[in-house]
């Protein structure tokens, strides 16, 4: 961290693809847009890039990326409301996208639920996806956040209710 | 945590970006830096037009001042001749009262 505090762009190029992942999942899972998911998540280490030297460790290395990420995400909902999204049905007539396979036990379910979590409203999903992607307790996301511990646990309570409804909803949706 | 909290965690598992992106990353981190070159560059120049200005007014103050010394030799030179002359003139005027 020291030597791309300096300049170092190979330095840098290790922390990048370090946490490359971590941050463009949060902004791909939140916009539900590979592109503009990538140039979020640039724009948030170009913004690390410039602010390396006030960087201390690398946990606050972690907590500094997250928070960023989590307050563009919002701020770029908010700047640019998403295109309509798909119903069950249309999302069935398209092929699921390469990166969305992987150990998941059902792959149309874990599509139909990212697909759900980008209908929440933008803080409610920035809360569930620092809480089931990144394993956030509820205390540390409304630090990152900036927001009273009680909205961050009645918030997900209310997400998760919703979004099992809404999935229940797509089931029978599907099986008429 | 239950069955639909795991779907949801599985759901939102971590992906990685396009291949080449940290490349695409640190190249954007040179197009960054290009700008804070060429604000050095315009300092620079900055720089040099401030002091080519600030010679050249020093250059013609020095000019000034070197004329106003030869001016004032010139005066001096001019003054003593003239006393010269003057004395002489005396001088003459002198003599033909007494001759």
């Amino acid at each position: 961290m020291a030597r791309s505090a300096v300049g170092d762009p190979s330095a840098f190029a290790c922390i990048v693809r370090e946490h490359q992942g971590m941050v463009f999942s949060i902004a791909y899972h939140f916009l539900r847009d590979r592109w503009l998911a990538e140039e979020l998540a640039q724009e948030v280490f170009l913004h690390l890039y410039k602010n390396l030297r006030a960087i201390q460790s690398p946990s606050h290395l972690l907590y500094w990326l997250r928070k960023v990420t989590g307050h563009r995400c919002i701020d770029q909902a908010r700047r640019q409301k998403l295109r309509p999204l798909l119903s069950l049905t249309e999302y069935l007539e398209r092929a699921p996208e390469p990166a969305s396979l992987g150990p998941v036990s059902d792959p149309l379910l874990a599509g139909v639920l990212q697909r759900l979590v980008a209908r929440l409203p933008e803080r409610s999903r920035m809360i569930v996806i620092l809480r089931y992607q990144e394993d956030l307790e509820p205390a540390e996301i409304a630090e990152m956040l900036d927001i009273p511990l009680g909205t961050v646990k009645s918030n997900l309570h209310r997400s998760l209710a919703l979004l099992r409804a809404r999935l229940e909803r797509e089931r029978k949706g599907t099986t008429r | 945590m239950n069955d639909f909290e795991n779907e949801l965690r599985s759901a939102l598992r971590r992906e990685e970006p396009p291949s080449g992106f940290a490349a695409r990353v640190v190249a954007r981190t040179g197009a960054h830096a290009a700008p804070r070159r060429s604000g050095w560059i315009a300092a620079a120049i900055a720089a040099c037009l401030l002091l080519s200005i600030g010679g050249g007014f020093e250059y013609r103050q020095y000019r000034g001042r070197k004329a106003k010394r030869e001016l004032l030799l010139a005066l001096n030179i001019a003054g003593s001749k003239l006393n010269i002359v003057q004395k002489k003139v005396s001088d003459l005027s002198r003599r033909t009262l007494y001759e």
